[in-house]
């Protein structure tokens, strides 16, 4: 059987795999969305102790590695009573500690919003939410999207820890196709294009995300 | 006016969070309810969880349907219990009697190892399967390699799971080993020469073997480990929480009349790569094999 | 029934953890984080003097390695290179993988030496040679320390992903013993807990390194 044929053979599976990937990918960072916002609002909080426990949960996440916390999440939750199913435990750990690296992102971002911004909406007084809702926020949002991006990318790379706890993912699939075709180069050549592929596909998202988002501000 | 809508926001921003409380109650899993049992419970719903680590040929899933030698098991007992659906949970093995204790399902269906470490922590059902030890080697056995003194004697480079038994053996012996992360991990050290040979249950090797046709290797027959000088009996069977003594025993009844019938037995587990070999012949209990036999 | 923590296991795993530290994840992240900062520069100055036709592909490959998969390119050499160990295949993909990133902070440094610094170095007849290492280099290679810290940080966290090529590191002997005595919270908590300890005070140290430098 040629490469050929067994890559024909493989595509449904392959296809399999990055449906797994791309379910880590999209869960994980709508999820880190939602923790670095939070992290990152709350790090900028004017109560101490709001502001403090941000820090300690950004500096514990971005401090231990990303497989410890998965690990920590399949094999040690259970034992306090929580099981979740791996590839919710594989979401839940890409999105805390890549929400923690955004959370820095959306921090530097807000605060890179124009002064003069806020002070308008002392002005109209407007409520504390109102102003970071509808001032402030947007604005940010366009700053930040690039490091976001970067980060983004990252998470993607992060999916592949998901053959750690036997996930079948993109990553297990190429192995697969690996034991398949007994060709090494060929399988892991096509399995990285992929990513790259997918890496490519996602920069262009966020790209015209930025474009949209800057244009709603009518900078672009 | 502002003041109106700030306080409308808080108060949308507190009922979502009180909405969204239930999510989390869901994502946990419950404590077991003490009051009706566990079998019976399972009757009424018509369905048991079950959990499962995704290991071929026990249970697994293939085309998101579960399926495997213990899933076959499974049903064919439960349904003469009066339970027709498996609803299989996927967790990773070391996970397993965790979330068993944790109720988040009320037997694990993956053949496991009747040790005596696991009998402290949960109930095992009498034996389903009689494990033995095999090699995988390269294509032709170059090093002629029957057992584990074998490969100790050969001084070759042994392959073993992270956590599996067959890394106790190693260690026991002394043999210069590697570790590798899975199944599918020993199999590639045997074919790219990492190892020499790679050991795990013979049931799983074979499974692989002939999941993998093409690749250049072969599986040893199986035999029983001896460490100094004691048989490495092992025998694998389903788990149920400590307290569960009724589910117990309602499932011990069943299993007891399939595994004394050699056909009945061999027609649901024989699809799966599991011989005459692998059926308990009665001479050893679980009470025994929790007391360390070996 | 196990209790919920038990110091006499915390005890029991953290020599070993410990072990697994200083054996395998220092040296790789050492070592993979040298090779990174002078493979990288090489990349850099490759890129900038090099024709087009050596150029081109190398920004693409570089690009390709920096924006797929650690653990696949791990997979990848080890199936590979079979006579290689998995540790040396460990620190050379890790080295690998991290001068692509490096590259990038070599890249901006080396922009952001003043032109006047070059035009400077053709006044005084200088050869290239002199010029890159006399002048270029060292004054590119102030900004880029902070830099080279962090994805030091960044790799000793991805050591782990040795696990794949069969690398018993700190997580793994977490997870074997873990396996083993059927008990992970101790090992796998502490396995985090060494890692924080070691990375928290560098990334301050660092960040501090980074203030000091930009004045």
């Amino acid at each position: 059987m040629s490469n050929v044929d067994a890559l024909v053979d493989a595509l449904p599976r392959l296809g399999d795999g990055i449906r797994v990937t791309l379910l880590l990918t999209g869960g994980g960072a709508a999820c880190g969305l939602i923790v670095a916002v939070t992290l990152g609002l709350a790090s900028g909080n004017d109560r101490l102790m709001v502001r403090g426990a941000a820090r300690v949960f950004i500096e514990f996440f971005r401090g231990t590695s990303l497989l410890v916390q998965l690990f920590w999440l399949v094999f040690v939750l259970p034992q306090f009573g929580v099981t979740f199913e791996p590839l919710t435990c594989g979401i839940i750990a890409l999105a805390l500690n890549y929400g923690a690296y955004g959370a820095e992102v959306v921090r530097g971002s807000i605060s890179a919003v124009p002064k003069g911004q806020w002070d308008v909406t002392t002005a109209l007084n407007m409520s504390r939410i109102q102003r970071m809702a509808r001032i402030v926020f947007p604005q940010a949002w366009a700053l930040m999207i690039p490091s976001l991006t970067n980060l983004l990318i990252q998470l993607l790379k992060g999916t592949a820890l998901a053959t750690f706890i036997l996930l079948q993912d993109l990553n297990y699939m190429i192995g697969q196709l690996q034991r398949s075709t007994g060709d090494t180069v060929f399988a892991f050549s096509v399995g990285l294009t992929i990513y790259f592929a997918l890496a490519w596909l996602l920069t262009q998202v966020m790209h015209m995300l930025e474009a949209r988002a800057k244009h709603r501000m009518g900078l672009a | 006016m502002s003041t109106r809508c700030a306080r409308i926001s808080r108060f949308t921003l507190a009922a979502a969070s009180v909405a969204v409380l239930p999510l989390f109650a869901a994502c946990g899993a419950g404590p077991v309810q003490e009051d009706v049992s566990v079998l019976e419970r399972a009757r009424q719903a018509g369905a048991i969880a079950v959990g499962f680590a995704g290991e071929a040929p026990y249970s697994f899933e293939q085309g998101g349907v579960l399926t495997g030698a213990t899933v076959a098991l499974h049903e064919e007992i439960f349904s003469r219990l009066g339970i027709a659906r498996l609803d299989g949970v996927n967790t990773d093995f070391g996970a397993l009697i965790p979330g068993l204790n944790a109720g988040r399902f009320d037997a694990v269906s993956a053949g496991m190892s009747i040790l005596p470490q696991r009998c402290a922590q949960a109930a095992f059902s009498e034996p389903e399967f009689l494990y033995t030890t095999a090699l995988m080697v390269p294509a032709g056995n170059p090093h002629g390699l029957t057992d584990m003194q074998s490969i100790k004697d050969a001084g070759v480079r042994l392959a073993v799971m992270t956590g599996a038994i067959e890394s106790d053996y190693a260690a026991a012996l002394e043999i210069d080993t590697i570790q590798v992360a899975g199944p599918q991990n020993g199999m590639d050290a045997v074919v790219t020469g990492r190892a020499d040979v790679f050991a795990l249950t013979g049931i799983s090797l074979t499974w692989m073997a002939n999941n993998n046709p093409g690749a250049p290797v072969e599986v040893t027959d199986s035999f029983v480990a001896v460490i100094d000088g004691v048989e490495q009996v092992g025998a694998g069977g389903t788990v149920f929480r400590l307290e569960d003594a009724d589910l117990l025993a309602a499932y011990n009844a069943e299993l007891a009349t399939i595994v004394t019938d050699p056909e009945r037995y061999l027609s649901i587990v024989g699809p799966f790569g599991f011989t005459e070999a692998e059926r308990p012949k009665g001479d050893l209990t679980t009470a025994e094999l929790c007391e360390g036999v070996g | 029934m196990n209790t919920l923590w038990s110091w006499e296991r915390a005890a029991d795993v953290t020599p070993l953890l410990f072990d697994s530290f200083v054996s395998v994840t220092l040296p790789a992240t050492i070592l993979g984080t040298l090779l990174a900062a002078a493979l990288g520069l090489v990349i850099a100055v490759l890129r900038r003097v090099a024709p087009a036709a050596v150029a081109r592909p190398l920004r693409w490959l570089t690009e390709f390695i920096r924006m797929t998969p650690l653990v696949v390119q791990l997979t990848f050499a080890y199936f590979l290179l079979t006579d290689l160990s998995g540790l040396t295949i460990g620190i050379g993909v890790l080295g690998i993988h991290y001068a692509t990133y490096m590259a990038e902070v070599y890249r901006a440094g080396l922009d952001s030496v003043p032109k006047g610094q070059w035009e400077a170095a053709t006044a005084l007849s200088l050869s290239p040679r002199r010029t890159w290492t006399a002048v270029v280099i060292p004054q590119a290679l102030r900004a880029t320390a902070p830099a080279l810290g962090n994805y030091g940080i960044s790799m000793f966290k991805e050591t782990p992903f040795l696990f794949a090529i069969s690398v018993v590191e700190m997580v793994t002997r977490a997870q074997q013993y873990g396996a083993r005595h059927f008990e992970y919270t101790e090992a796998i908590t502490l396995a985090g807990v060494i890692f924080l300890a070691a990375s928290y005070p560098t990334s301050l140290l660092v960040r501090r390194l980074e203030v000091r430098l930009a004045y």
